[in-house]
């Protein structure tokens, strides 16, 4: 059997297309990474990722969301594509028809391949052409009479235009209809009679059970229920059916010999740039689609202006979008905080009782400007980030816990390295430094990491338990996990910015369970 | 082909029940007792007379159309007994043919379906003859209609064709089939060509009757080979089959209406056997148009008692005919709330077409009858007792029409009299203003007296009176209420009968 035409090229830089949905200039696509990047799993983007791309195994989608981009140039194109596709239906619509076509497309074609049967294996052939014609003339037709306003929908449009007219579209669709046709003029008649098999054409015979019915119908009460008869498709032949099959192309050549003709001339008929287009588009696709039910939770996500110059942050009710989507699944609420790093903040130092959402936070950060470079939508009302060079997380590896002296140098190594590595333009997420040590050694170590950032001048975001990290000048900014007052063991996950203060949780439960000074003291005292 | 004992043909089928208002509809008058003396203990002629009775006819024509064929079942009772047992034979002989195990086999269906069909052309071909000797005998339209339809399209020649698709579907000469090519060039909406079509010529014989084809040959150790040639042969006549199928579905439900009709009358027949034993007098009733708010009863019994007791029972003249209300008050156990069902069945068994046990009944049509009792075996509390009083009679109103009949049985007397007759009052003159005829059985003095002031040109008082020595009669009069109800009778009855009491 040929190679499927849908199989992308290995190669992932699509040289021969003529236009790319994720990057205006399609000769200047990158390659794409094979491997989540180092800080995926920390980040629990790997869940996201793996969830995103599920249904859509056969595109590859996961090479397009590894590469975040820093040119505002490509994340503007598709914001502009995205937000079409988001908040105009019909282009929406239209592209999920074209997409479905296409599956369609590959079904008739694996069918092709998994046939024995040559003439069922081209019959399949020729399906798979017409599903393929059927689709892109029904997409470019409907997006043509559009007003779509992004470049990328324009480069489409323009470019269905153009192929919808070419000679090699135009003969395809021509020709598999000529076969179509002539196919579908047959009828022909089986005799069987013990194990004799005779084959001959159709002479008008008329149907017999349909002479059965006309003799009973008088019979027909209000309600009768009519009897199915069950579909033969895609059923293989067994090799009598087959064996029939044979003597029918017998005797009846020309249709057969228009199909194998046809098979022989569009082997490869699905055009490089559509097949590059149909893979593309579903990294849109199965964004929106991961993102709707979080949307139908009342959960916000926004387009964020992006900045290669500016390190100022603002994020308004965001949220981690992992843990967002777990929860929404268990009909639970997410709560959103707001992330803001004004004038000369840098470093975001969030302290707080644990299990209050700290990390989460640290994550939401990251999160934020991660989709933000892959030019989507993010979490949260309204947002403005920094578009990175390089991202980095130092989170705490549960292993080699024995080895306490192990684990220091390990993460002193990971942090050193990070260090040498990252510039202004980076963003570093430290959790829990340094909790294999000493609180006065964390303190001290910690102190000195975060005034070499400072001094780098990157974004950073520091979940520590050490309050003195977030007192280290204009640089530094603090947040804290709050707690309810009421009641302090419903941890409200919210975060606000404001300083370090050390034990008001266990203030507030002490206080719930009356075990505060003033009460203990009353209470032995009576 | 449809049975038209019931309606005329082309009637408009039953309209779908709200089963809840039906079971009231069927506790409140007792109408189980009726049921089981029409079944006398045919289960089916049962269930089909809980269905049938409850489903008022609309119209003076539809009434007087079953009163016509009803008379005829009386007429000549052994004839439509016969007609009953023909069905109901085929259709027992129909159960009896094996079903097989695998029921959705072609083969099976095929062989099945020719068998069922076998017995049903001898049940048919029976019921037509009956149908031509006793065409003389009856006068009805429905029975017209249903003799006509037999001899007419129970034609010897349709019979003759039935017979011979009969014996080609047992496809003794092999099979002759057609196909198209699907998407997948796979074979796909087959047909099954006449089989064993005349006797083929010599040419055909060599050729298989086409003149260019090609021949291929089972081996005969090729197991699987002969495996999928059945499995074609079985797409082939799958389409025939069901049709063959179906048609003995159709059949079937032919018979099964035919009897249903039947066991109807059947019904009727048992009850009048039972009726006429407890010494009932019996007529059919003379149904009137909606408008003239007719209800005029002479000796009018009950025939629950009746079929419970036989003699002495008791029998009421009404003369209610242009009031939309009566209202029956008077002396407890003074035989007011048999004279409401007396009513109530009466009504209902003129709405089917029945006969009624009254030497003579002349009464509006109306489109349902509701009752609305007090259900006494509710031991709730007082107050939830109100509220699933007030509750159902909102169903009732949800469902009723102006066409119906409301019958109440003292309803509203779950609360203090004041309230239940100030809320029975706006009731009663809702349901009378919107044009609902009302037979309602109260003892709530303030209620029956309110209705008395408002005058009695819309309203008909009956009561429950006692003689001069108090007493009852179990007959009802024409008269305005009396302020109190007989309960002191009632005790003075137990307590004096019992001695003086200590």
């Amino acid at each position: 059997m040929r190679a499927n035409p849908l199989q992308p090229a290995a190669e992932d830089s699509s040289t021969g297309c003529a236009f790319s949905i994720l990057y205006p200039d399609a000769g200047a696509v990158p390659p794409l990474p094979d491997e989540d990047p180092a800080y995926f799993a920390d980040l629990n983007l790997d869940q996201v990722v793996e969830e995103l791309t599920a249904g859509y195994a056969e595109h590859r989608l996961a090479p397009f969301f590894r590469h975040p981009e820093q040119d505002p140039a490509v994340v503007g194109y598709r914001q502009a594509v995205l937000h079409e596709l988001d908040t105009v239906p019909e282009p929406s619509d239209q592209v999920w028809n074209f997409v479905a076509a296409m599956r369609s497309v590959r079904g008739c074609l694996g069918r092709a391949r998994d046939m024995h049967c040559r003439y069922q294996q081209q019959a399949c052939f020729l399906r798979a052409a017409q599903r393929y014609c059927q689709g892109v003339r029904q997409f470019g037709a409907a997006v043509e009479s559009m007003r779509v306003t992004s470049s990328g929908l324009r480069s489409l449009v323009d470019f269905l235009t153009r192929y919808r007219a070419s000679k090699a579209f135009v003969s395809l669709e021509q020709r598999a209809g000529e076969v179509d046709q002539a196919l579908a003029a047959i009828r022909y008649c089986v005799h069987i009679k013990g194990s004799r098999v005779r084959v001959s054409g159709y002479g008008d015979e008329p149907d017999y059970g349909a002479e059965i019915r006309r003799t009973f119908q008088k019979f027909a009460q209000e309600k009768a229920a009519e009897r199915r008869t069950r579909r033969s498709d895609g059923l293989e032949l067994n090799h009598v059916e087959m064996a029939v099959l044979e003597l029918v192309a017998k005797l009846y050549p020309e249709p057969f010999a228009l199909l194998e003709r046809f098979n022989s001339e569009f082997a490869d008929f699905v055009d490089e740039t559509i097949s590059s287009f149909d893979r593309e588009v579903h990294f849109y696709l199965a964004y929106l689609e991961f993102i709707d039910p979080l949307r139908q939770a009342g959960l916000r996500f926004c387009f964020p202006v992006v900045s290669t110059s500016g390190k100022e942050v603002e994020a308004g009710q965001t949220f981690d979008i992992a843990l967002a989507h777990k929860l929404t699944q268990a009909n639970k609420t997410v709560v959103c905080n707001d992330l803001r790093l004004h004038d000369r903040e840098r470093i975001l130092v969030i302290t707080g009782p644990n299990q209050g959402g700290k990390t989460t936070m640290a994550r939401t950060f990251a999160q934020v400007h991660y989709l933000a470079a892959l030019g989507l939508l993010v979490p949260g009302s309204e947002a403005r980030v920094y578009l990175f060079d390089q991202l980095f997380t130092h989170f705490e590896h549960g292993e080699n816990l024995g080895d306490l002296r192990g684990k220091l140098q390990d993460d002193l190594l990971r942090m050193r390295s990070i260090l040498d590595t990252a510039t202004d333009r980076s963003i570093v997420i430290l959790n829990e430094l340094f909790t294999s040590t000493s609180m006065a050694d964390a303190s001290e170590m910690g102190t000195e990491i975060l005034l070499r950032m400072i001094e780098l001048g990157c974004l950073c975001v520091c979940v520590t338990f050490i309050d003195e990290l977030s007192r280290l000048g204009k640089a530094t900014v603090s947040m804290v996990s709050v707690v309810d007052p009421e009641d302090p063991a419903i941890r409200t996950y919210q975060l606000v910015r404001r300083p370090a203060d050390g034990h008001s949780y266990a203030e507030a439960i002490a206080e719930k369970y009356g075990l505060t000074y003033d009460r203990i003291k009353e209470r032995v005292l009576r | 082909m449809k049975s038209c004992l019931l309606n005329h043909q082309g009637a408009s089928p039953a309209r779908r029940r709200d089963g809840e208002l039906d079971q009231e509809l069927v506790d409140d008058l007792g109408l189980d007792d009726l049921f089981d003396a029409m079944a006398s203990g045919d289960e089916f002629i049962r269930g089909v007379v809980r269905q049938l009775l409850p489903d008022s006819l609309r119209t003076v024509d539809q009434i007087r159309y079953r009163q016509a064929v009803l008379r005829d079942c009386l007429q000549n009772q052994s004839t439509v007994r016969e007609l009953y047992h023909g069905a109901v034979d085929c259709l027992n002989r129909e159960k009896q043919v094996w079903r097989g195990l695998f029921t959705k086999h072609i083969e099976s269906m095929r062989s099945r379906s020719v068998e069922v069909l076998g017995i049903f052309l001898e049940g048919l071909t029976n019921l037509r003859s009956l149908a031509e000797r006793a065409r003389h005998d009856f006068e009805s339209d429905g029975f017209g209609e249903l003799f006509d339809l037999f001899t007419q399209e129970l034609s010897d020649e349709y019979l003759d064709t039935m017979r011979k698709h009969l014996r080609r579907m047992e496809l003794r000469s092999g099979v002759q089939l057609s196909a198209a090519l699907g998407d997948e060039n796979q074979g796909r909406a087959y047909r099954l060509h006449m089989p064993e079509k005349q006797k083929p010529g010599w040419w055909e014989r060599v050729t298989g009757g086409s003149a260019t084809g090609y021949t291929f040959k089972i081996d005969e150790r090729d197991e699987s080979g002969a495996r999928a040639l059945s499995e074609l042969r079985a797409r082939g006549i799958e389409n025939a089959v069901h049709a063959l199928a179906e048609s003995a579905d159709h059949v079937h439900d032919f018979l099964v209406a035919l009897r249903t009709d039947l066991a109807f009358y059947l019904g009727c027949l048992n009850l009048h056997t039972a009726l006429t034993d407890a010494g009932a007098p019996l007529s059919f009733p003379v149904p009137r148009q909606r408008a003239e708010l007719a209800f005029a009863a002479r000796d009018l019994r009950d025939v629950v008692l009746l079929l419970r007791s036989g003699s002495g029972v008791v029998g009421n003249d009404v003369e209610s005919s242009g009031r939309p209300l009566v209202i029956v008050t008077g002396a407890n156990q003074g035989g007011k709330s048999t004279f409401l069902r007396s009513c109530g069945i009466a009504q209902l068994m003129a709405q089917a077409g029945l006969f009624v046990t009254a030497e003579s009944l002349s009464s509006s049509v109306c489109d349902r009858i509701f009752t609305h009792y007090r259900r006494e075996e509710d031991d709730e509390m007082e107050s939830g007792k109100f509220d699933e009083e007030l509750r159902r009679l909102r169903n009732i109103t949800e469902s009723a029409t102006a066409a119906s009949m409301v019958l109440f049985n003292e309803s509203f007397a779950a609360t203090n009299e004041s309230e239940g007759s100030e809320i029975a009052l706006e009731v009663l003159e809702a349901l009378c203003a919107a044009g609902v005829r009302v037979f309602c059985v109260t003892h709530m003095y303030a209620l029956s007296a309110a209705l008395a002031r408002r005058g009695t040109g819309a309203v008909t008082f009956l009561r429950a009176d006692r003689d001069a020595d108090g007493n009852r009669s179990f007959r009802l009069v024409a008269g305005a209420p009396r302020p109190t109800s007989h309960g002191q009778d009632l005790y003075r009855m137990i307590f004096d009968s019992a001695g003086r009491s200590p």
